[in-house]
């Protein structure tokens, strides 16, 4: 972008949109398909589901942006009606269960062994990558969507709250359980070189 | 600052929006439990890893131009 160019900010955009504007509409897509997509592909691990979600969810904006009360919301409102979109897709496929979240993670049963020392090819190795994939699609969908959020697509806190209508407090506790969830995960995996190094 | 008391702020420990004397509580905390330092070692790389984890993904400009297409049609007849 040359300097000098403004950018016009989400509020003006969605404003114009409401009034028609496909220009606006362009500019809007363009700043956050990847996004829609983005997120949406790694809750559904689909890539023509996650298309067909970033579609419908655009496709959305226009039939409802009339109904975004505050325009500054807009790409909470945008995560939302993605969020939804793609645990549909998943309720649809009969893809996903929800499971019991865990009441209290008993970590004395982890061994303590540390295993952020091990080669970045053990840590980095596409099994270890299949574990914390699987990890992450197992949480209670409650946790699973925050850990996306935040730790992949690196959304603030703030914004994932407000997107899925949570408080901050509940947002932060969710991740943070959910993360410990998959570090167990991890060190019960990792634990297997813990013996090799000790041999 | 026990280990009980570190492990429930170590979410917000990790991402510094604790108090400074907080902070400064849990490393010193940190500096005398071995197994707390190993938890918060492998608690940082769970978060890396899970980022890391993940394949980036991103669409094609032609999908972009589609769906712009596509959406461009749909205000028309709004």
């Amino acid at each position: 972008m040359s300097k000098g160019t403004r950018v016009p900010k989400d509020t003006e955009l969605v404003g114009r949109v409401k009034q028609g504007d496909d220009h606006a509409m362009e500019e809007i897509v363009k700043r956050y398909s990847n996004k829609v997509y983005s997120l949406a592909f790694h809750i559904t691990h689909n890539t023509s589901a996650a298309e067909e979600i970033m579609q419908d969810v655009f496709l959305t904006v226009i039939a409802k942006i009339g109904t975004l009360e505050n325009d500054a919301y807009f790409a909470t409102w945008l995560y939302r009606v993605t969020t939804n979109a793609a645990y549909g897709f998943l309720r649809k496929e009969k893809k996903y269960t929800e499971q019991t979240p865990m009441d209290e993670i008993d970590h004395e049963q982890i061994v303590g062994f540390d295993w952020s020392e091990l080669p970045d090819d053990v840590l980095l190795s596409d099994e270890s990558k299949n574990i914390i994939r699987r990890a992450i699609d197992a949480l209670p969908e409650s946790m699973r969507t925050i850990v996306i959020m935040k730790d992949v697509e690196g959304l603030k806190n703030e914004d994932i709250a407000e997107t899925l209508g949570l408080s901050l407090p509940a947002v932060k506790s969710r991740l943070h359980r959910g993360r410990l969830m998959l570090r167990d995960t991890l060190s019960v995996y990792f634990s297997r070189y813990a013996n090799r190094r000790d041999a | 600052m026990n280990c009980k008391r570190y492990l429930a702020l170590l979410n917000e420990f990790v991402e510094c929006t604790l108090p400074q004397e907080v902070q400064d509580d849990i490393r010193a905390h940190m500096e005398t439990c071995p197994r707390c330092r190993v938890f918060y070692r492998t608690y940082s790389l769970t978060i890396t890893l899970s980022r890391r984890a993940e394949n980036t993904c991103c669409i094609s400009e032609d999908q972009v131009d589609r769906l712009c297409c596509l959406l461009a049609n749909r205000l028309s007849k709004k």
